[in-house]
Formats: structure tokens, C-alpha cells, sequence
């Protein structure tokens, strides 16, 4: 039972119990302000029927001729809810969005070792376009996948056919 | 710019293109050296200063180029970057005003005009920037930036009072835009519905909206904005048919349930066919998901809540005209269905908690007697379910009345014999219950218990936060403070976080006088606070150059609410430095020089937004962090002068006691802060006077704000008699003088004489003191064997100087004052008494004698004082 609306700024104030989670980051507020005052569309929020955050979704639309593509920045749900599907609803919207906005596909990165996660994006149709070489910085750096789902618009699926070969942080455009 | 200054300015600006600041500055200290009037030469100059952290100094030589009536637009535009680079956005509006005059066609100055009040918040100029930019560049963007910033006047200018006339300005413009098609985008049409909505004009908005329909990318919200417009309008036949089709599509969406159904138990507009349509409405949509596997939980939910409804609303008779179920079959019907999901739990929690009590019992027994009627699970959702019917006890009240031996039983009942294999949300429930439990018995060995059970959960799930905050709670509880603030730092808490979180530990930091980590936390929100403001302001700037309407409003209350923040962080930390004065002198003393003084933070206390901060804010977490925003309002006022007070008074203690003179310059900043703030309380407090009173019968702030006022001062005498050659210290009573007499100036020009009382007399002694010591150091001088000239050099000269000048504005209005005093019956002081208000007279009867018995005498001070000003005597 969730309704999907708009995330706003006062969603920060209550947002603890999706955020707290270790794998969730918690950005600079200016971060989640630029996606509010560009892509407010993209940037969606689960509520329960008692108000609580149950996840959200944060993402853009960039890149220019076949490159214009819907980019999913944050996916997170709350532990409360997880297991009802709500992940691929969040996803769902994002896809609609990057449909009207006529996007050639939709692109995401995940870390290689979250497994979970890239079953749940393989099971919505998401394939591992390349692998991004210690995309995650930490101690150590850990390679990235990234995943892609082509749009109605790109009819020969061209944006998702995989890269043989590996790429640096600095080649992803 | 002629050829010759511009080859000459060239290697200068090749060096601040390759960022080599250094070499630009020795270039530019060449140049000013050969022609010192080169203003572009001084503002590259600023400019490399500034790039070097060099602000002040940038900042300096700036300022006089500034003030040039007319600047080339080379120049200009090096000036603009700088002051946007030191965030002067004051200065630079004024250069952009000053120096447009003069430039034409640049579009790019007047956007950056508009963004400046942006930044500054001024609504007003940034509407009037706007309406100039559409008129001088005819782009209808600026035409709508206009139309924004009227809205925004409307919504948050304190200062306009009445906002039918702008709203109406508002509406016309709108309807301009529209007759000329310059509604183009969702985001234009959004605002032109927000407009119409401030003005209350529901059903002009859907049919703007039905009109540009073609505008909205996205149906739903279309028809989710249109079901709420025609809901204000209470037009429901139109409002039903958009929520209908929103539900169609979104079966599970639990707020537009809510809100459908909320609006046919409406007082003002209850219709009983409507009732009826939407009840077979829910049954449809609950018949059509029911064969499914996986059962929505959504259009049951709906089902219950309409029949909760019906009974709340006291619509009983409804239930037999539609031959409705019973709410306690419906309720153990969800139940059945999924108690043994978590959220079972937190759907019935809305409406069990409002049901009458007779209902709720019955409910409980039903359920309790339906258990072996329910689907056989398996062990591990039986016992899920039980947690749930646990849960919803809990949830709904009933568990208040149980004893703490039930509770610790029941709390046994939820775990298996081996903890290991307890999953982690009833282990995290059955440490619940063992609290309870704590607080009913004041029994330390139950939280011991829930502290085990926790950690036995977080041994298996190390990453959950839920637990870690329970057992951080249990932890206070039991004074365990070291693991609970190691609890609290591995949650990383950061961002906005600061502010939603760190009551977890901000009381434990005082508690166990551990000042030094509190200062430390309110360093990392300080800074937070700070900077948040600035970024959300770029971000409102970013919207208004996208086009994101719809959240220039919502950014722009976000933005007050975190000032509000920051005024309540300051509030807390004062909070905590006034619980410490109850420590002995010598612990707060090193607390004070340890911490305050060498924190640069401490400066930015400087902020008296603290009476704002319940008029913004909304409390983002926790309800009792809410009573205790309420009980701060009533406060507040108070809390403020005392906070500053005993920070004065320890200050000066600090130095008396310690004789450390060396201290005062370091002292310096917290003393002129302290009396400065005073003087702004004086100021700006008498109104609250009665206030204060009415509250705090036994408490006199303005007694104690002059006993401080007096002890500052006294500290400084005997600072400067000691130090009288030491520059520094000398320096540090200059400004700290500087300020004392700014308030008592203010003070004396602004009360009111129907305020004027014993304290206000306090004051004028003050000034006596000044003059006494004034005379003082004169004397000293005079019977000294320095020199004329070392005479001279004696930095207290400057000290005396400053005085001097800060007494001769004192002058008038002590002038003025007397004026008013001497059209008073002055032989008769008891009719002068008289006029005095009631609340002062109240205040303490012994003051009030004394008041009576030295009016006289203090209106003969008030007469020396004015002689001794005529003849010149001082300095």
C-alpha cells in the first residue's frame, strides 16, 4: 500500500530510516537540492499510508543525441518495507519518466559485490552494459557495473549492447 | 581604457588567468606604484588577495573602488566576481545598481542582479529586477520570474500585510500570460495553479488547467491536482471521477484512499448516494484483486477504513442503509489476511488507536478466538503474527495497564529458547517490552535484559540502525555513555542528520560534562547550518534559470526552517554552557578558556534569531522534541537574557578571580558580543517586559543584565589600570567599552519614560562611572612623570578617546531625556511615581521604595550631569 509522489525538502527531515541504512548514502545538501531544482521528475518518494518514507528514487536525464538517457542516481528502501516489490515500482517511474522525455535508454551503476542488487536490476530487464574499474572508492576501490534498459525509442536496442572490453571512471561520460 | 594602460594591464591579467596570484600581485604592486588611481589595477589585486585567502585585505581595497560613481566593464565585471567570490552580495547588488545605468544590452549584469536578491531573499527588488529585464530584453521569462516573485512576496514577506492587492497583480499577470501563449511549460502552468490557489480561486485553476491540459507529461498527477481542486470547490460528482481513475490505475495508492474517502464523511457535504457510489466503487476494485495471488493490501484497506469512517464520522445508520460489514470483521479479516507481515501492524495502527474502546476490546477477543480459525502457517509467520497482534496492543494502548510481569512474560513469550535464532525485529520488539517494563518498575535488571537482547540482535544484523537506536537509548538509560557514543558514531551520522539525530546524544554530552565532544558536535552542525543556508539559496537561484516553478516556494520555506535550525542549535549550546555554571568557579573557568574561547564557532553565537525559531519551525522528528519547542517559546525570551547574562558574569568572574590580564584580548570578542547583545536586548525587550514579568514573578533579567553590564565594566577599569601600557589588552577594552556604551546609549535614547524605573537609573549610574572613570585616568596622567610625548604614545589614550566620542553622543540624548523629565512636577516625585508603569512598581516593593526615596536625587544627578557637558570638562 504505497503511494508515489514527489520527493520534497521536508522529506530530509524524516528520511532517517531509509538513510540510516549503511549501503544508503546520506549526500551534502546541495546535492539533493540540484536534483530537486533540475529534475524534480526524477526524483520520487514512497510514503506509507502513516506518512513514513518507505524508499525513493533520485535520478536525471543527460547526455546528447543516442546518449540521451534517464540515469538512476540513488535507489534505496527502507528495511521496513522491503520484499513488496516497492524497488521495481521506483523503478517503474523512472522508466515512464525517461519514456516521455523520449530517452534512448536508462543507465545505473552498481557495486559488483551487491549481488542483490543487480539480480533485482537483471529481473527488470537490465543488463550489464560494462564494467566500470574501481568506479567505488574505499579501502579498496571496488569496480562498478554498469547496467542499462533500452527505451522504446532506441527500436534496435543498440544502447545496450555490451562493451567487450572494461573502462575507467574518467571514460564514462 | 586607452592602448598604453591596456598593454601595460597585460601581463597582470595573464598571471590571474594561470592562477599565479603571487606574481600578480607583485605586477600589480608595480603598477599602483607608477599610477596609484588605476582602479582595475586595484581590483585584480583584490582579486589575487582574495584567491591567496587573503579576504580582509581584498576586501579593503576594494571597498574604496566600489564607491566610484561609474567603473568600465572590464572592471566591473572583475569587481562582480570578486564580491560573489567573498559572498558580499549587499555590495555587489549595490555596484550592479549603481553601474547599469551606464551599461546597456547586458543581459547577463541584470540576470546577475536578479540572482544577487535572490541570494539576499529581497523579494520586492527582485520582482521590480524582473519586470525591468522583460521590459528591456522582451523575453517573457522574465515576465514570469515576476509573476514567481510576487507569489513569493505574498508567502513569506512578514513585512506585507495585506496581500489581496499583489495576489490579484498576480492574477492579471497570469492572465496576460495566457492571452499571449506564454504558458509553455508544465512547470509555468504549475505556478500559474499555485497563484490561483493563494487566491482561492479552485475552479479558475482546473479550468487553466483543463485548457493547457496538453502541458502535463504526466496524467496522474494531472488528475490527482485536478481531484484536489475540485475538492476546495466541492465539486465532487468531478472530483470522484478523477479519484476513480486514479485508483484504476494506482489500486494500492493508500493517500488517494485516504483522501477519497475522508471527503465523503465531510461534515459540510455528506450525501448519502455519494456513499453509497464509492463504497461499490471500493467493493469493485477489492473483488476485481482478490483472486490474485498476491493480494493488494491496498483496496481492503480501503474497504475498513471507509466503514472506521462511517462510525467515526457517526454516520451509524449508514452501516444498515448500505448493509456494510462490521469494522471488527473487517479488522480481523486484514488481520488474517496479513498479520504476519510487519506492516500489518503500522496499516491498523491508523485506525485502531481511534476507536472506542468497547470496539477495540472486542476486536482484541475476536481476534484472540479467530487465532485457530486463521491459515496454518508456518512457525516462523505464526510467530510474526503473534508480534503483530502484540504490536497492535501495544500500538492501540491496551498493553498501559499491563503489569510489569506480564510485560517481561510477554516479552519471553516472543523469543525462542535460543536467542541466537530469534529474528531480529522481535528480538528488537522484546527489548520494547523489557523497557516498558523498566518504567513501570524502576527496575534496572529488565534494561540489562533488553540491553542482551539488542546486542544479541546487532551480533547477527551489525548494520541495523533501529537496533543500534534502541539500545542506545537503553544505554542512557543505564548511564553506559562511552558505548552510547560509540553507538552514536558508528550510525555516521552527518547532514541534515545533524539536526534529526543528534538529540540522541546532545543531553549525555552534558550530562557527563564531557563539553569538549559537545563543542565538537556543534562545530559539525554549525558549519552545517551555515553553509546549508547558502546552498539552498544557489539552488533556488538554479530553479528560477530552470524554470522548476513548483519548488522555488517549497526551497524557500525549507531555507527558513534551517535558519530556524541553527537558531535552535545556538539555543542548545547556550543550554548546555548554562548548566555548567552550576559547577564550581574553577571547572567553569577551565571549560570557559578551554572551549569557548579557543572555539572559532562560539563567534557566530553573535545571533538573536532565537524568539524566531518556533514561528518556523517544525519539529522533523520526535513529538517530545516538540513540547519541548513549545515550552522554549514560552521561554525563550527569558532563557536568552539569562543565557547571556551568566556568560557575562563568568567572563568577568573569570578575569577577576584569575588575574590573568593576558586573557583579555582572547576575551576580547566574547566580551563585546556579550555586551553588544545585551544592548540589542535592551533594545529590543522592553516591549517584552510585561511578558517577562508575567511569566517570572521572581526573576528580574534586566537587574541581573545591569549587574553584569556593571561588573563588565568594573573588570575593564581594573583591566586597564593594571594594563594600561599593554596594546593588546588595551585594544580588547577599547572595543569591548566601545560596545558597553552603544548599548547604554541606545538604551538611554530609546526607553520610553513610561518604562523607566529603578533599573533605567542603574544605567544612568553607569554613565557616572564612566565619567568617574575617566577623570581617573586623567588624574593618573597628570601626576605621572611620563613625557608629553610618551604621554602620548600610551595606546590608553585611544581607550579615553573612544570614550570621549561615545560621551558626547550620549550627550544629546541624555539632553533630551532631561528635557522630557523637567515637564514633570520634579517637587513632587511622588506624582512622578505615579506615571510609572504599574508592572515596574510591582516588580519589587523594596526597589520601589528606593526608587521613590532617590528620584529626586538622581533628577539632581541627571542636572550635574548636563552642567558638567555644557562646561566642557571632560576631554
Amino acid at each position: 500500500m504505497t503511494t508515489l509522489r514527489p520527493f520534497t525538502c521536508d522529506d530530509m527531515y524524516k528520511f532517517n530510516n531509509v538513510n540510516l541504512d549503511p549501503l544508503t548514502e546520506t549526500y551534502g545538501l546541495s546535492f539533493y537540492m540540484r536534483y530537486l531544482a533540475h529534475w524534480p521528475e526524477y526524483f520520487q518518494v514512497a510514503e506509507s499510508p502513516s506518512g513514513e518514507i518507505m524508499g525513493y528514487i533520485m535520478g536525471k536525464a543527460e547526455g546528447i543525441g543516442e546518449n540521451w538517457h534517464g540515469h538512476v542516481t540513488a535507489l534505496t528502501v527502507s528495511p521496513d518495507f522491503r520484499r513488496l516489490g516497492l524497488a521495481a515500482t521506483l523503478m517503474n517511474f523512472l522508466e515512464d519518466v525517461s519514456e516521455k522525455k523520449r530517452a534512448y535508454f536508462v543507465d545505473l551503476f552498481v557495486r559488483v559485490s551487491n549481488k542483490v542488487a543487480i539480480n533485482m536490476y537483471t529481473n527488470l530487464g537490465y543488463i550489464v552494459y560494462r564494467t566500470v574499474l574501481e568506479y567505488y572508492s574505499g579501502d579498496p576501490d571496488e569496480d562498478a557495473y554498469d547496467m542499462r534498459k533500452a527505451c522504446s525509442r532506441d527500436v534496435n536496442q543498440k544502447s545496450v549492447i555490451p562493451l567487450t572490453h572494461p573502462v575507467r571512471p574518467e571514460d564514462v561520460d | 581604457m586607452n592602448a598604453v594602460t591596456a598593454r601595460r594591464l597585460q601581463p597582470l591579467y595573464s598571471a590571474c588567468e594561470s592562477r599565479n596570484y603571487k606574481q600578480a600581485l607583485a605586477i600589480a604592486d608595480r603598477l599602483l606604484k607608477k599610477d596609484s588611481g588605476l582602479a582595475c589595477v586595484k581590483v585584480l589585486k583584490a582579486l589575487s588577495l582574495v584567491a591567496l585567502g587573503k579576504e580582509k585585505e581584498g576586501w579593503s581595497l576594494l571597498e574604496p573602488v566600489i564607491e566610484q560613481p561609474m567603473l568600465d566593464l572590464t572592471t566591473l565585471r572583475t569587481v562582480l566576481h570578486v564580491l560573489n567570490e567573498l559572498k558580499k552580495y549587499r555590495a555587489l547588488a549595490g555596484v550592479l545598481q549603481k553601474n547599469l545605468v551606464y551599461v546597456t544590452g547586458a543581459e547577463e549584469l541584470w540576470t546577475l542582479l536578479f540572482t544577487t536578491y535572490v541570494r539576499l531573499e529581497d523579494f520586492l527588488l527582485q520582482k521590480q529586477t524582473a519586470i525591468k529585464m522583460f521590459k528591456l530584453f522582451n523575453n517573457e521569462n522574465y515576465y514570469i520570474w515576476a509573476v514567481q516573485c510576487l507569489l513569493l512576496q505574498c508567502k513569506f514577506d512578514e513585512k506585507l500585510e495585506d496581500t489581496t492587492i499583489h495576489l490579484s497583480l498576480a492574477e492579471r499577470m497570469l492572465e496576460k500570460a495566457e492571452h499571449n501563449g506564454w504558458i509553455k511549460s508544465e512547470d509555468v502552468l504549475d505556478l500559474a495553479l499555485e497563484a490561483f490557489i493563494l487566491i482561492n480561486k479552485p475552479l479558475s485553476a482546473a479550468a487553466l488547467l483543463e485548457r493547457n491540459s496538453h502541458l502535463f507529461s504526466d496524467d496522474v498527477r494531472k488528475w490527482r491536482i485536478l481531484a484536489r481542486l475540485n475538492a476546495d470547490a466541492q465539486c465532487w460528482e468531478v472530483h470522484d471521477n478523477y479519484q476513480q481513475k486514479i485508483l484504476s490505475k494506482f489500486p494500492d495508492d493508500c493517500v488517494s484512499y485516504l483522501e477519497y474517502i475522508r471527503s465523503v464523511f465531510r461534515g459540510d457535504c455528506f450525501n448519502v448516494d455519494r456513499c453509497r457510489d464509492v463504497w461499490q466503487f471500493l467493493s469493485v476494485t477489492t473483488a476485481q484483486y482478490e483472486g490474485e495471488k498476491s493480494m493488494l493490501r491496498g483496496p481492503r484497506f480501503a474497504r475498513l477504513f471507509f466503514v472506521f469512517s462511517c462510525l467515526d464520522s457517526g454516520y451509524n445508520e449508514l452501516s444498515e442503509v448500505l448493509d456494510l460489514p462490521s469494522l471488527e470483521f473487517l479488522l480481523v479479516d486484514y488481520f488474517a489476511k496479513f498479520g504476519d507481515k510487519l506492516v500489518c501492524s503500522t496499516d491498523l495502527g491508523i485506525i485502531l488507536p481511534s476507536i472506542c474502546p468497547s470496539l477495540l476490546l472486542s476486536f482484541f477477543d475476536s481476534l484472540q478466538s479467530a487465532y485457530d480459525n486463521f491459515d496454518k502457517l508456518d512457525s516462523s509467520s505464526n510467530l510474526a503474527r503473534h508480534a503483530s497482534f502484540q504490536r497492535l496492543k501495544r500500538r492501540s494502548g491496551l498493553m498501559d495497564a499491563e503489569t510489569c510481569e506480564s510485560l517481561v512474560a510477554l516479552s519471553e513469550s516472543l523469543l525462542t529458547s535460543n536467542l541466537t535464532h530469534a529474528r531480529d525485529d522481535l528480538l528488537g520488539f522484546s527489548a520494547e517490552l523489557l523497557l516498558s517494563a523498566f518504567l513501570k518498575s524502576g527496575c534496572v535488571k529488565h534494561l540489562h535484559h533488553a540491553a542482551l537482547l539488542l546486542r544479541c540482535a546487532l551480533n547477527k544484523s551489525p548494520y541495523d540502525a533501529r537496533l543500534k537506536v534502541r539500545l542506545l537509548l537503553v544505554y542512557n538509560q543505564l548511564g553506559m555513555f562511552a558505548s552510547a557514543f560509540s553507538l552514536f558514531s558508528s550510525l555516521d551520522v552527518k547532514q541534515i542528520q545533524v539536526e534529526t539525530l543528534s538529540y540522541l546524544v546532545d543531553d549525555i554530552h552534558v550530562a557527563c560534562g564531557d563539553l569538549e565532544r559537545r563543542m565538537h558536535h556543534f562545530g559539525l552542525c554549525s558549519s552545517f547550518y551555515c553553509s546549508a543556508g547558502g546552498e539552498i539559496a544557489e539552488a533556488v537561484v538554479k530553479a528560477f534559470r530552470f524554470g522548476t516553478f513548483s519548488k522555488i516556494s517549497e526551497l524557500t520555506a525549507f531555507k527558513q526552517k534551517i535558519n530556524a535550525s541553527l537558531a535552535k542549535l545556538f539555543y542548545s549550546v547556550e543550554l548546555a554552557f548554562s548548566k555548567c555554571f552550576g559547577a564550581t568557579h574553577k571547572q567553569a573557568f577551565s571549560y570557559l578558556s578551554a572551549i569557548i574561547v579557543l572555539n572559532p564557532c562560539f563567534e557566530s553565537l553573535q545571533d538573536n534569531r532565537d524568539f524566531e525559531i518556533l514561528k518556523h519551525h517544525s519539529d522533523p522528528e520526535a513529538q517530545s522534541l516538540k513540547q519541548q519547542h513549545t515550552e522554549r517559546a514560552k521561554h525563550c525570551r527569558a532563557h536568552w537574557i539569562q543565557h547571556r547574562i551568566l556568560l557575562a558574569q563568568l567572563l568577568c568572574c573569570s578575569f577577576f578571580y584569575e588575574k590573568k590580564p593576558e586573557l583579555l584580548s582572547s576575551y576580547k570578542n566574547h566580551l563585546s558580543f556579550c555586551t553588544s547583545t545585551f544592548g540589542s536586548a535592551v533594545l529590543g525587550e522592553f516591549d517584552g517586559y510585561s511578558f517577562l514579568y508575567s511569566h517570572f514573578k521572581d526573576y528580574k533579567p534586566f537587574g541581573l543584565l545591569y549587574e553584569s553590564l556593571l561588573l563588565c565594566a568594573s573588570a575593564f577599569f581594573s583591566a586597564v589600570q593594571v594594563e594600561h601600557q599593554n596594546a593588546q589588552a588595551v585594544s580588547a577594552v577599547k572595543s569591548a567599552l566601545t560596545a558597553l556604551l552603544r548599548s547604554t546609549k541606545g538604551c538611554l535614547g530609546s526607553v520610553p519614560f513610561s518604562s523607566v524605573d529603578a533599573h533605567f537609573f542603574r544605567v544612568l549610574n553607569f554613565v557616572f562611572e564612566m565619567f568617574a572613570f575617566q577623570s581617573l585616568v586623567l588624574q593618573s596622567f597628570t601626576r605621572s612623570k611620563l613625557t608629553r610625548k610618551q604621554k602620548k604614545e600610551l595606546p590608553i589614550l585611544s581607550v579615553l578617546q573612544a570614550v570621549a566620542d561615545h560621551l558626547r553622543d550620549l550627550r544629546e540624548c541624555l539632553e533630551a531625556f532631561i528635557q522630557r523629565i523637567s515637564a514633570l512636577p520634579i517637587n513632587n516625585h511622588k506624582a512622578v511615581y505615579d506615571l510609572l508603569p504599574e508592572e515596574s512598581r510591582l516588580f519589587s516593593t523594596q526597589l520601589a521604595d528606593d526608587l521613590k526615596q532617590n528620584f529626586t536625587f538622581y533628577i539632581k544627578l541627571l542636572y550635574d550631569v548636563k552642567k558638567n557637558l555644557e562646561s566642557k570638562q571632560f576631554l
